[in-house]
């Protein structure tokens, strides 16, 4: 079922480049071909090829309810990441995000406080300090530090 | 011998003391990725090439870590393979087979040993044939022109999905997929915007490091909420951990037939070590396996998956160096690491790059040997690590990993497109699509576009430029062959199981 499920998803996004590879504007191109040939092939491929597989879609077996739930935690916290890292700072958010991935991948709380701790301070020591990647300090860092 | 006198410069690249820790550091970090379950080179490459190329490393020194990542994983990979019965990585499967039965009847430490110069001896066979064969092919691949070069990329594709995977059809899916990736962001030739829904961020297209990080870190730790770590595992003894003469040279025709065929399955467009190793084993198990033991701990059954994987690490750098035409998926990755640096792949790597090319060649002798040293004493500590938490490791890899893919251009929409794309590669995994293709499809995008409308505007718009000239017709009858491949060896398995019942 989510192997058809997943072609016609291919079908569309195939159709979809189709269609927006014939809807380009080119104002002028220097070879017959131009820059729609490619998108346009691409989608057609994929759209055939998803007919196939919405013809005779395979067994899948998914894991079990509970996996799934925790595969979307993830995904969730993932998501959470990018938009609190600025604000939080590296090391707040990062804290955060390996904290409940620790908890996740069934860590204790002890240790999950010890990875985020560890793994949030070893990284911006190593990257921040030791090789200059400018990581944000975040708004609560900052303001505590006294920079605006 | 123009060649030794480019090795010995390039041995010169690599004897810098900082190049020298970087084959270090690459080969204890690629059998560490090897050796994890769940984390193989193309996760190792994909972790550390973001920091690479922060760091502001110069390309042939980047180079030199990633591929020794590359084959040092592996030579990892068969570490939890023989002491858990858990590949370390998609090749190692087969190196289960006997490594794990020879570990259970107490013989741990020569099956690590065993494997070890196995490993190393078809590492070696293959670096030598890389060596000799590679600038042959570069110098006849001068002639391509742009036709040639689409044609090729075809033939590449054509092997990809007639050889990766069980199902041709999720192959090609999976490169149209890597394709749509690739076309997304200004088209080079015209300024004409595609696909890039006017974001800002997507006018370039899709970053390569935020797409490997995307489907080679974050989808795989979707997937590793499946698999089990490895600490709960019952670690068997290891005793000597060293291996005899006598059963080196029981093995010493397994070793050097695999090697071959390791390599030349290496070289092989889009064909990774999985295949290799699955070949090498299949094929030993008919010529020696006279008494029925391959699967109960047999040293050859061990020796071929070996030392194939890694002859065909060697072997799949010969076309990616030759040709711009990546030889596995791991590769794949070597090769957009060499665009991220500006770096045209193509036959001409060899003239405008002798000491990229060189020292990349000669850094791959100095690391098996530093693989084969340190794999010795330092088997005990690898398994220590081996049982590294998930609850430290996931969140250690994924937070590395994105830091990598920030701090290129210090963007957080690079970490949400790689979440994004990271779904996408779970979904892809679940249902059996393979990445390869993908990760091929989106590398060799720009390239295979650029020559092919090279071509229509060198021949007018006609078509039959792609079938003038010997070499696009050898390379066409090569695309024809190769999909009768699986048949042919669909038949022969099947007259196989015939046989045996």
């Amino acid at each position: 079922m989510i192997d058809r499920l997943f072609g016609v998803f291919l079908l569309l996004l195939g159709l979809f480049f189709i269609w927006g590879g014939a809807s380009l504007e080119v104002p002028f191109s220097y070879d017959p071909l131009g820059p729609k040939f490619f998108p346009i092939a691409a989608g057609g491929l994929l759209s055939l090829l998803s007919l196939f597989v919405i013809a005779k879609p395979k067994k899948i077996d998914f894991p079990e309810f509970s996996t799934l739930v925790k595969t979307g935690l993830i995904i969730l916290l993932l998501v959470i990441y990018q938009f609190t890292f600025n604000v939080l700072g590296f090391l707040i958010a990062t804290a955060i995000l390996v904290f409940f991935m620790s908890r996740i991948f069934k860590g204790t709380s002890k240790q999950a406080l010890g990875s985020a701790i560890g793994v949030s301070v070893s990284v911006y020591l190593i990257f921040g300090i030791l090789l200059d990647v400018p990581l944000p300090h975040g708004v609560i860092l900052n303001f505590l530090l006294g920079v605006s | 011998m123009e060649v030794l006198t480019l090795l010995g410069h390039g041995f010169g690249t690599v004897f810098q003391p900082i190049n020298l820790f970087l084959v270090f550091l690459g080969s204890i970090l690629g059998t560490l990725f090897g050796a994890l379950p769940g984390l193989g080179p193309i996760n190792g490459v994909a972790i550390l090439l973001p920091i690479c190329y922060t760091l502001g490393l110069p390309v042939e020194s980047s180079l030199i870590l990633l591929s020794g990542i590359y084959y040092g994983a592996e030579f990892g990979g068969r570490i939890s393979s023989i002491l858990l019965n858990v590949p370390g990585d998609a090749g190692a499967v087969f190196t289960t087979l006997d490594g794990y039965p020879l570990a259970q009847k107490g013989l741990a430490g020569p099956a690590l040993a065993l494997s070890g110069v196995a490993s190393f001896i078809g590492g070696t066979i293959a670096i030598v044939g890389l060596t000799f064969f590679a600038p042959l092919l570069a110098t006849f691949a001068i002639d391509f022109g742009p036709s040639e070069y689409f044609v090729l990329m075809v033939f590449a594709f054509a092997t990809v999905s007639a050889l990766m995977g069980s199902n041709p059809v999720k192959s090609l899916v999976g490169v149209a997929i890597g394709w749509m990736i690739g076309i997304v962001g200004v088209d080079s030739t015209t300024g004409v915007m595609r696909f890039s829904f006017g974001e800002a961020e997507l006018y370039d297209g899709f970053e390569f490091l935020t797409v490997i990080v995307g489907f080679f870190a974050v989808s795989e730790i979707l997937l590793m909420l499946e698999h089990h770590s490895s600490e709960h595992f019952a670690m068997p003894k290891i005793t000597r951990i060293y291996v005899t003469f006598k059963e080196i040279l029981y093995c010493k025709w397994t070793i050097l037939r695999s090697s071959v065929i390791g390599f030349v399955v290496g070289v092989l467009p889009g064909t990774g070590a999985s295949i290799a190793s699955a070949v090498s084993y299949t094929l030993e198990q008919k010529l020696v396996d006279k008494e029925g033991t391959f699967g109960t701990g047999d040293m050859r059954g061990l020796a071929a998956p070996e030392s194939a994987n890694n002859a065909c690490a060697g072997g799949a750098l010969v076309p990616m160096l030759t040709l711009g035409v990546p030889g596995s998926a791991t590769t794949a990755v070597l090769l957009g690491a060499l665009m991220l640096y500006n770096i045209n792949p193509g036959p001409m790597l060899f003239v405008d790059q002798p000491v990229l090319v060189w020292g990349l060649i000669a850094s791959m002798y100095v690391g098996n040997i530093m693989l084969l040293v340190i794999n010795f004493p330092l088997v005990r500590v690898f398994t220590k690590i081996l049982q590294v938490p998930y609850w430290l490791l996931v969140p250690s890899v994924i937070v590395l990993a994105f830091v990598g893919v920030y701090s290129v251009n210090s963007s957080t929409f690079s970490l949400g497109m790689a979440t994004l794309l990271g779904v996408l590669g779970y979904f892809l995994r679940k249902l059996h699509y393979p990445m390869a293709p993908v990760i091929l499809g989106f590398v060799l995008c720009e390239i295979m576009e650029d020559n092919l409308r090279r071509a229509f505007a060198m021949s007018g718009g006609e078509a039959d430029i792609f079938f003038k000239g010997s070499i696009n017709i050898t390379l066409w009858i090569l695309t024809l062959a190769i999909f009768f491949v699986p048949m042919i060896s669909k038949f022969i398995s099947k007259k196989y199981a015939l046989g045996k019942k």
